[in-house]
């Protein structure tokens, strides 16, 4: 084989890694896909140009060709090319081809830079969803905070009315003690009232005792008459005591009058106070068992209404708890998709790779022209030995897919060759 | 008592962002960037209740890590989880057999991941 032969080779490769690139920009990579896009379409504009400059120099038609016209009969162009045309061709040609290692060393330099790039802007993206996480943790500590001192509030509130509820029950037995003393303290008057009636007894049985008396002092002082002379003493002190009599009558007649209009008095007072006091006692009762019931009723509907609230906090305690698991699934779930950057990084860093073969492949195409030779290296080779560096199912369903586009009439579907294709991607052992 | 997890990877995105759905999930990281880093750290004492590691590492990948775990005594029973991008059915059987516990490529959503943490740590 001639030389003619490496440079199409060359082409050749230069236009798989194009093949390569393109389907893979297509698969997972689309978070980073501007930076690739850029590198692709040098890539490929590279390698257009290369076939180009190859196709126009050469004169090369279609199918595999040999400079050497002795080996392949088929072209005949060549010996229309002046021999001193051909080697300023074949001089810009190497010169063309020796540019090219150059070029992969900027492509490789600018992937490596996307891979740094990418990197630093996703670890930058897991500190945001950290923030973010740790922000929304924060705000249900706040709120859950806020929720149970208002909670304890409550608890306070609530304790404050049970003690209102046995104030209230302590009003009411006070209020029944209060009553029974009244009763008590009327019984007393009333009976005072029946007391003052038995000393009007008395003053009548010491009114009867004055009258006798004064009969008495009246006996004695005829009886002195009698005595004459020796009964004149006697008579003084029996006047002195009718009159005493008749004074102790008249005073005890007023004063018995007074005792009983008192009485009279008192019985009536009593009587009406009584009528009062039930009256008031009654409406008072009523007014205080109203109020009483009122107030407790009050007190239910507020311990009622603490319920409801209780009540609410729980719902809202489920429901941050609901959205709290939400967000942290949603950054737990980014996060994990996140890993598309290792993914790409890994691919990226095979093409990479593959570049850098390439340029040992360049360099000995390079070479080989300068003198003349022919290699035993084969375009296939090269395809070959790229599987050896893939690990992930679409990096080899990537290059399946591209082959079978270029072999369509075999017919078979190299996707089923593809190792671990049908593993499980979670398995426990 | 919280449990300690050992992320093993020579992604330092990797790394970050398991770090993050540990945490948050209440789990203790303990980290390791390749497998002879993981090796000297368990051998000098650190002891998880489960270790996530990478396969395709520098230095030493995940496999000659996992098998070499099981040669110590007081972490031969530790349940290993390989995460990585692996898809040959043969690193996996070589995994199972040199005594992994499970195998999950990347990526994986946060809850599967917690989901197949929980089966393989009870109790959390």
């Amino acid at each position: 084989m001639g030389n003619s032969m490496l440079v199409w080779s060359m082409t050749v490769i230069l236009l798989a890694a194009l093949g390569y690139a393109i389907p893979f920009l297509g698969g997972n990579a689309q978070g980073a896909r501007s930076y690739w896009s850029l590198v692709t379409a040098a890539i490929a504009g590279f390698s257009s140009l290369i076939t180009l400059l190859i196709v126009y120099f050469y004169k090369i038609p279609s199918g595999v060709v040999s400079r050497n016209a002795k080996e392949d009969e088929t072209y005949d162009g060549i010996d229309e090319i002046d021999a001193g045309e051909r080697k300023q061709e074949e001089e810009y040609c190497i010169d063309f081809i020796s540019g090219i290692p150059k070029v992969c060393e900027v492509l490789v330099g600018q992937l490596n830079g996307a891979i740094t790039q990418t990197e630093q802007a996703v670890m930058e993206m897991i500190e945001k969803m950290q923030a973010i996480y740790s922000e929304a943790e924060r705000q249900v500590h706040r709120i859950k905070d806020a929720i149970e001192k208002s909670r304890e509030v409550m608890r306070s509130a609530s304790e404050e009315i049970k003690n209102n509820e046995d104030l209230a029950s302590v009003i009411e037995e006070f209020s029944s003690q209060d009553a029974l003393d009244v009763e008590e303290s009327l019984r007393k008057f009333v009976q005072l009232g029946e007391e003052f009636k038995g000393i009007e007894v008395m003053v009548g049985e010491i009114a009867h005792i004055a009258r006798r008396t004064k009969l008495l002092a009246l006996n004695a002082s005829i009886e002195a008459s009698r005595a004459g002379e020796s009964g004149r003493g006697f008579a003084v002190v029996a006047e002195e005591v009718q009159k005493l009599s008749v004074q102790t009558e008249s005073v005890l007649k007023s004063v018995s009058g007074k005792m009983l209009g008192l009485a009279e008095m008192m019985s009536e007072e009593t009587e009406e106070i009584k009528h009062i006091i039930d009256a008031h006692e009654k409406d008072r009762e009523d007014r205080k068992q109203q109020g009483v019931r009122k107030l407790v009723s009050s007190l239910e509907s507020v311990q009622k209404l603490f319920e409801i609230i209780d009540k609410n906090y729980d719902d809202i305690f489920s429901g941050i708890e609901t959205s709290n698991n939400v967000i942290f699934e949603s950054v737990a779930d980014v996060l994990g998709e996140i890993q598309f950057q290792d993914i790409v990084r890994q691919r990226v860093e095979h093409v990479i790779e593959q570049l850098n073969r390439l340029n040992e492949f360049a360099e000995n195409a390079i070479d080989l022209l300068e003198r003349h030779e022919v290699t035993s290296q084969k375009i296939d080779d090269l395809l070959e030995n790229m599987k050896d560096g893939y690990v992930m199912l679409e990096q080899h369903m990537a290059h399946a897919n591209v082959l079978s586009e270029g072999n369509k009439e075999s017919g078979t579907r190299k996707e089923d060759e593809i190792s671990g294709i049908d593993s499980p991607k979670i398995e426990l052992f | 008592m919280v449990k300690k997890i050992m992320v093993v990877d020579d992604s330092a995105t990797i790394r970050m962002s398991l770090k993050t759905i540990l945490t948050n999930a209440g789990f203790e990281i303990v980290q390791a960037s390749d497998g002879e880093e993981a090796l000297k750290m368990l051998q000098d004492g650190t002891k998880p209740d489960l270790i996530i590691t990478d396969i395709n590492m520098p230095k030493m990948g995940g496999l000659e890590l996992i098998k070499n775990v099981r040669k110590l005594p007081r972490l031969r029973f530790v349940p290993i989880l390989a995460l990585t991008t692996e898809s040959a059915q043969e690193k996996r059987d070589e995994a199972r057999k040199n005594g992994a516990t499970g195998w999950i490529v990347k990526p994986v959503k946060g809850a599967d991941l917690l989901g197949v943490i929980k089966k393989v740590l009870p109790g959390t």
